[in-house]
């Protein structure tokens, strides 16, 4: 199992009154290894949250989160930083690339961050492997603005997985996307999950790439249904 | 990677990367520059320094005292590597022969060949008369010329000491000046560290000697490198070098008597220890023996112990006994009184009061002439001398001066007011046989109760057969004395010069301390700068977390982003620096000249500051940007990806509502005790209230402010009818920035301009007593000290001042210390031994002069501060008075501090300051109480400063020019104590000048700061903007709601400053200080207003510039 949430409760104050709002209420929820799973939802149920939660980004009220067998609740900030570096991928709806670094520098970004430095030749050979996977191989040396917004998205999805994470975390990776780049983003997606192994847990709005995920879950009044 | 990384943001941030680089070069510019100012000053003083003193390193000073040439000589042939160069000093007054210049303080020079070698050039030819290129310049003089200099006659011993001779002695030197001498030839040569230039003349050694009549004699050596010269001296010094000899009798007996009449107590100890049998005796004249109605004037009578009364052959008078002569026991015809053994004989005579002034003991009046019957001095005759007994006329009385020339008693100048008509023919007669031989004898004891006095309490040392010759005495005299006990100090002027230039007021830290707020402002730029644009990246920092980075990580990444640039920016800053202090420099000889004290300085650029200016910017831009940084990169890595940021503070506004209320209702009343506390206030602490006033009201000013934007943002139903409301109302969205910027501006308004309250009056002194003047009108100097008491009818009348009543014209004399130096901010050196002035206290307590700033004790008495100088706690430390600029700025002391202090003795003494005087004409002084000044300079004689007070309307330059003409030979010169005021006071107002200028364009660098905050505000709302636009708003509207909002700040910010500070320069508005410094206010609020707006402008229509659809599109 890579992923397990366990009885885990997560509210806000509200900005405008003060109040508490309860966002997720006793979510449990097992990911494994290579499964792929959608979320979907309303806008503010509590998608993201959920995603953040397990991407380590966040933390619960109350409940517990095991990664990889161990309790996230007892990392370190930098035992957390490390479980995100080593086994945990992002791909945002957003690129989030950065403007000043071209495309292949981008991608590498996150070997950066391990606490094992990799060798950068075989990082970036990685790098340039899947590039050519996802089809922008030729685009490796210049800045993002230089790209579409498909092509942006992509390198994003190959920056999640240079570390060969053992879970990727996507939230609303297509939202920015057109429905044709949505439908290829999502089948590049699904292809690396086979090829590299890692399990998938994407949040969507789009019905039909929920579809084609193992297990669709909905998250209503703060709580997750599994639809599949 | 990371670090190409941070070079690719470098690069892709660009704008942001040179305004960060702008930041940091010009604080680092500033900075450099402030410290090069101080390498400069350093380096002018250092060069000034060596000009004074050349190539001499050491000096042998023998203050009043003249040691023999062959001890220069004894030197040389010991230190034959070494230049030793014996010289003569005196002071005096030089002028041209038709008066058309005068210079007072001119310091006349005996000099030799060597002195010229130690000058680093050849001996003038021939018997020259050098003038040194200062005092040539001064009086305008040319080669060729005639001019006369005046000097005094030095005595055997001090003018103030009885018996030291005749009271006026001057002599002159008229030459033609055949040389001018250049400074970089020792034409300024000065032991003193002082400002301005010494004027200096040059003659040879010989024609000196000759016209001080101390012929073979001198009183300075000079020497190059660095020898040990204290173990030498000591080895070569003779009796003759302090004034002693030794005088034979018959019997292979001796006496050691003094050139300088009386033996100092130094010399009479040492003397004691190393030959324990001798015997002090004491000479004085006999203003009278009496006896009934007989009397006999102007005898010599002297004190003796055992030895000296067996050497007579009498028995040792008792403490009521006198031994007689027999000419004086003679009957009255052959002008004795007629006295046998048994009977009582009365004696009168004379005792210092003051310098040269002498009341008369013994004769059975007060001073004023009325009968006192307690003034006797009567003994009872124990035993009658044969007067041609030889032990009788041998060695007893010292050689008085004048004594030896006097043909007659009549003729004998003893220096005392003898009255001349009262000697008789048998009296001459006497004198014509046995000159000043001894008619009577008392006991040492009671004699030197009676005629003891602070130049010594003996007059010669009996030494009965234990030395009979000199070098026998030496052999034991060298092992109990050394020079250095007579007052005889060898000083290391190479030291001197180090210390007054390293302990000199550092212009780098003072222009570093005034430029604080300009680089404050600066780095204040960078790190708005940087937070900005970190703000601006916040989805990278976000992402970054998210890919795992940790902060630190990500902390260094843009450290080294910033660092790089911030490196940049402070090497380019460190050669900034150069013309940050040519400018500096440039100012510093005109517009703030104020505060160079006359010195045009050198550019110099010492590579340690430098780097230390570099460094220290690049050190404080880093860790603010890394402060400014950890603060951005310290949120949730969610809230930061998301921008979600919630506020927990929503509930507590109201609470901090309450604190802020409370806080500026404290803050108003607090100002308003102080001012009303300031009210019965004067000076500084009048100046101190109202700053701290207008500070608290600063505060509370913001504190309103803050209240109004929480108001106003509770208030939901206000209606938005124009523009200009809805850019007012925009101030409430970052409420925090708002408060920000008024705080900024309106703090560096009142900063820059409240400063100013502590401005001095340098035109419209008051010149009541309580005030910087002391309600003096002048301030007198002589070159020449003046030994009568000018208040004195008789010395009036004597001086030519007979026309002004005591009521019109009357003096504070004060005795100056040999060797001190001006402690005062006119003279950029450090003053390692401050000028010491002794004053009657009194003086000043019954005119409760000058207004003390802290005192420490409390004047029972009089009620005046003054009483203090004579409280002393039984023990040897003695309380001094001085002004509290000197005392804390060039002595770096405090009330209840101590110096020690070299006395005229060899030794030190403890100095207590116990009072400080606020911003007076005594600048630069220490004042001691006269009576403990005559026993730390026990030699040093006369008065030669002066307090004088005018009361006669309309007569002020008359009366000056009277009291000029009529000391004109002593070279008195006044200075109007308004004009030494205002001098003083100009220092300290450039310095305020200096910071106000540099405040404001610091304020003015802040002020571009709010042109940033503009542009983040514009930035960060260009969707709602673009939306505007759609909807129908043209730009030019944008564009004013966006300036109406950040106008208001900026005039808020302006008007709290300002209104602050007019209550703190509250006092000076109505004149009780320095006058209210309206340009420097209203230039500097205006500049910053204007600064300001222009600032905002830029920024307003830089961010607005573009395209909005874009923005439209992101929201």
């Amino acid at each position: 199992m890579i992923v397990e949430l366990d009885s885990v409760n997560k509210g806000y104050l509200d900005g405008d009154d003060g109040a508490r709002r309860e966002i997720l209420i006793d979510v449990s929820l097992q990911v494994e290894q290579g499964e792929r799973i959608s979320v979907i939802g309303h806008s503010g149920c509590g998608k993201s949250t959920l995603l953040n939660l397990m991407g380590l980004l966040d933390v619960p009220d109350s409940g517990a989160i095991f990664l990889n067998g161990k309790d996230t609740l007892r990392m370190s900030e930098k035992e957390s930083s490390e479980t995100r570096a080593n086994d945990i991928g992002f791909v945002f709806q957003q690129h989030h690339l950065l403007p000043q670094a071209t495309v292949l520098e981008n991608v590498t970004l996150p070997s950066l961050a391990l606490s094992k430095k990799a060798d950068p030749g075989i990082v970036k050979a990685r790098a340039l492997e899947l590039l050519a996977e996802v089809g922008i191989v030729d685009h490796a040396n210049k800045l993002p603005g230089k790209l579409s917004g498909g092509e942006r998205q992509r390198a994003a999805v190959v920056r999640a997985l240079i570390n060969k994470p053992s879970l990727l975390l996507a939230d609303e990776p297509t939202g920015a996307l057109d429905s044709e780049r949505s439908h290829e983003l999502a089948g590049l997606l699904l292809e690396l999950n086979r090829s590299e192994g890692t399990a998938l847990v994407m949040v969507t709005h789009n019905h039909d790439i929920a579809a084609m995920m193992d297990r669709r879950l909905t998250i209503q009044s703060g709580t997750l249904q599994d639809d599949s | 990677m990371m670090f190409r990384l941070a070079l690719h943001g470098l690069r892709h941030y660009w704008k942001v990367s040179f305004c960060l680089f702008c930041g940091v070069f010009i604080a680092s510019s500033i900075l450099t520059g402030s410290l090069l100012v101080g390498d400069s000053v350093k380096e002018t003083l250092r060069q000034e320094a060596g000009k004074r003193t050349g190539g001499v390193t050491q000096a042998i000073v023998a203050g009043e005292r003249f040691v023999t040439e062959k001890l220069a000589e004894g030197l040389a042939s010991r230190l034959p590597d070494q230049i030793i160069a014996p010289v003569l000093f005196t002071t005096g007054v030089i002028s041209t022969p038709d008066k058309r210049s005068r210079a007072n303080g001119i310091r006349i020079y005996g000099v030799t060949d060597s002195f010229w070698q130690l000058a680093g050039r050849s001996t003038p030819e021939g018997r020259y008369f050098a003038i040194g290129e200062p005092l040539a310049d001064y009086l305008k003089l040319q080669r060729g010329e005639d001019v006369i200099s005046r000097m005094e006659l030095p005595g055997r011993v001090s003018r103030d000491a009885p018996l030291s001779g005749e009271t006026e002695s001057t002599s002159s030197i008229r030459g033609t000046i055949t040389h001018f001498i250049s400074p970089n030839h020792l034409g300024s040569f000065s032991m003193l560290s002082e400002q301005s230039d010494a004027l200096n003349m040059f003659v040879p050694l010989e024609l000196l000697q000759d016209k001080l009549n101390k012929p073979g004699r001198i009183n300075l050596v000079l020497c190059s490198g660095s020898p040990n010269l204290g173990p030498l001296i000591d080895k070569i010094w003779t009796l003759a070098d302090a004034e002693l000899s030794l005088r034979s009798l018959s019997g292979g007996e001796s006496f050691i008597v003094s050139d300088r009449v009386f033996i100092s107590e130094a010399e009479e100890e040492a003397v004691g220890s190393a030959f324990p049998d001798s015997e002090g005796v004491i000479s004085y004249l006999i203003n009278d023996f009496y006896k009934q109605k007989l009397t006999v004037p102007y005898s010599v009578a002297v004190g003796i112990g055992p030895r000296s009364a067996k050497r007579l052959g009498v028995p040792l008078p008792g403490a009521d006994e006198i031994i007689i002569n027999d000419w004086l026991s003679s009957d009255s015809l052959s002008g004795g009184l007629a006295a046998s053994l048994g009977d009582e004989i009365g004696i009168s005579f004379f005792a210092a009061k003051s310098s040269r002034e002498f009341i008369v003991i013994g004769d059975g009046k007060t001073p004023a002439g009325k009968l006192d019957t307690d003034d006797r001095e009567v003994f009872r005759v124990a035993g009658i001398i044969p007067q041609n007994s030889r032990s009788l006329k041998e060695g007893w009385v010292p050689d008085f001066p004048g004594l030896e020339t006097a043909q007659t008693l009549a003729s004998w100048e003893s220096g005392l007011p003898i009255d001349t008509g009262r000697i008789r023919d048998a009296d001459e007669l006497f004198w014509d046989q046995y000159k000043a031989t001894p008619k009577a004898f008392i006991s040492i004891s009671q004699a030197q109760q009676l005629w003891g006095n602070r130049f010594g309490k003996v007059s010669g040392i009996y030494l009965g057969e234990a030395a009979n010759n000199e070098s026998e005495l030496m052999l034991k005299l060298r092992n109990e004395l050394n020079l250095a006990h007579l007052g005889i100090n060898i000083r290391s002027l190479a030291e001197e010069k180090r210390m007054a230039v390293e302990g000199a007021l550092d212009f780098g830290i003072l222009f570093s301390s005034m430029s604080a707020f300009l680089v404050l402002s600066a780095i204040i730029l960078v790190v708005l700068m940087c937070a900005f644009g970190m703000e601006s990246r916040f989805e990278q920092i976000g992402l970054m977390m998210a890919l795992g980075f940790t902060r630190l990580q990500i902390r260094r990444l843009f450290l080294y982003e910033s660092g790089v640039i911030c490196m940049i920016g402070a090497l380019a800053g460190t050669f900034g620096g150069f013309g940050y202090t040519k400018l500096s420099l440039w100012a510093l000889g005109g517009v703030w000249k104020g505060a160079a004290a006359g010195v045009a300085f050198t550019f110099n650029a010492r590579l340690f500051s430098m780097m230390t200016g570099g460094l220290v910017i690049f050190i404080v831009s880093v860790l603010s940007i890394y402060f400014a940084g950890r603060s951005i990169s310290s949120g949730c890595p969610r809230w930061i990806l998301g921008r979600e940021l919630f506020s927990n503070n929503v509930m507590n506004a109201s609470g901090r509502r309450r604190t802020v209320r409370l806080f500026v209702y404290v803050a108003i009343l607090a100002g308003a005790f102080l001012a009303w506390l300031g009210v019965g206030m004067e000076g500084e602490k009048l100046a101190g209230c109202f700053f701290g006033a207008g500070f608290l009201l600063l505060l509370s000013g913001i504190g309103t402010f803050m209240l109004f934007l929480d108001g106003k943002s509770g208030d939901n139903c206000v209606t938005r009818t124009s523009l200009a409301k809805l850019g007012l109302a925009n101030l409430l969205r970052k409420k925090g920035r708002s408060i920000a910027v008024v705080g900024m501006v309106s703090a560096g308004v009142f900063l820059v301009a409240a400063v100013n309250a502590f401005r001095l009056n340098e035109g419209a002194a008051v010149m009541s007593r309580e005030t910087g003047t002391g309600g003096f009108q002048f301030i007198g100097t002589t070159s020449l000290p003046i030994y009568e008491d000018l208040n004195d009818a008789e010395s009036r009348d004597r001086y030519g001042l007979e026309n002004y009543s005591a009521d019109e014209l009357s003096f504070v004399q004060m005795r100056v210390g040999r060797d001190g130096e001006e402690a005062s901010c006119l003279n950029l050196n450090h003053a390692s031994r401050p000028r010491i002035l002794g004053v009657n206290p009194a003086d000043l307590s019954r005119r409760k002069a000058f207004r003390f700033a802290a005192i420490q004790g409390s004047p029972a008495v009089s009620g005046s501060p003054w009483e203090l100088l004579e409280l002393t706690d039984g023990n040897d430390v003695i309380p001094v008075i001085g002004d509290k600029a000197s005392v804390m700025w060039s002595l770096k002391k405090n009330i209840g501090d101590s110096i020690r202090y070299p006395d005229g003795k060899g030794g030190e003494v403890e100095l207590k300051i116990v009072g400080l005087l606020e911003n007076s004409i005594l600048q630069g002084n220490l004042v001691i109480s006269e009576s403990a000044f005559k026993k730390v300079f026990p030699d040093s004689g006369g008065h030669r400063f002066f307090l004088v007070d005018v009361d006669k309307d309309g007569a002020l330059t008359e009366v000056s020019g009277q009291v000029m003409k009529s000391l004109e030979v002593q070279g008195m010169a006044l200075e109007s104590a308004k004009s030494r005021l205002a001098s003083y006071s100009r220092v300290q107002n450039t310095y305020i000048s200096i910071f106000t200028v540099l405040g404001g364009l610091g304020t003015l660098l802040g002020t571009a700061g709010v042109g940033i905050v503009i542009a983040r505000n514009v930035i960060e709302r260009r969707g709602e903007l673009a939306v505007m636009e759609a909807i129908g708003f043209n730009r030019k509207s944008l564009i004013n709601m966006i300036l109406v909002e950040h106008f208001t700040l900026l005039i808020v910010g302006v008007f709290i400053g300002a209104f602050s500070a007019l209550i703190a320069v509250f006092p000076n508005v109505f004149g009780s200080s320095g006058g209210i410094p309206v340009w420097e206010i209203l230039s500097v609020t205006i500049m910053i207003s204007i600064g300001g707006m222009l600032f905002c402008l830029c920024s307003a229509n830089v961010a607005l510039r573009g395209s909005f659809l874009e923005a439209i599109g992101n929201e």
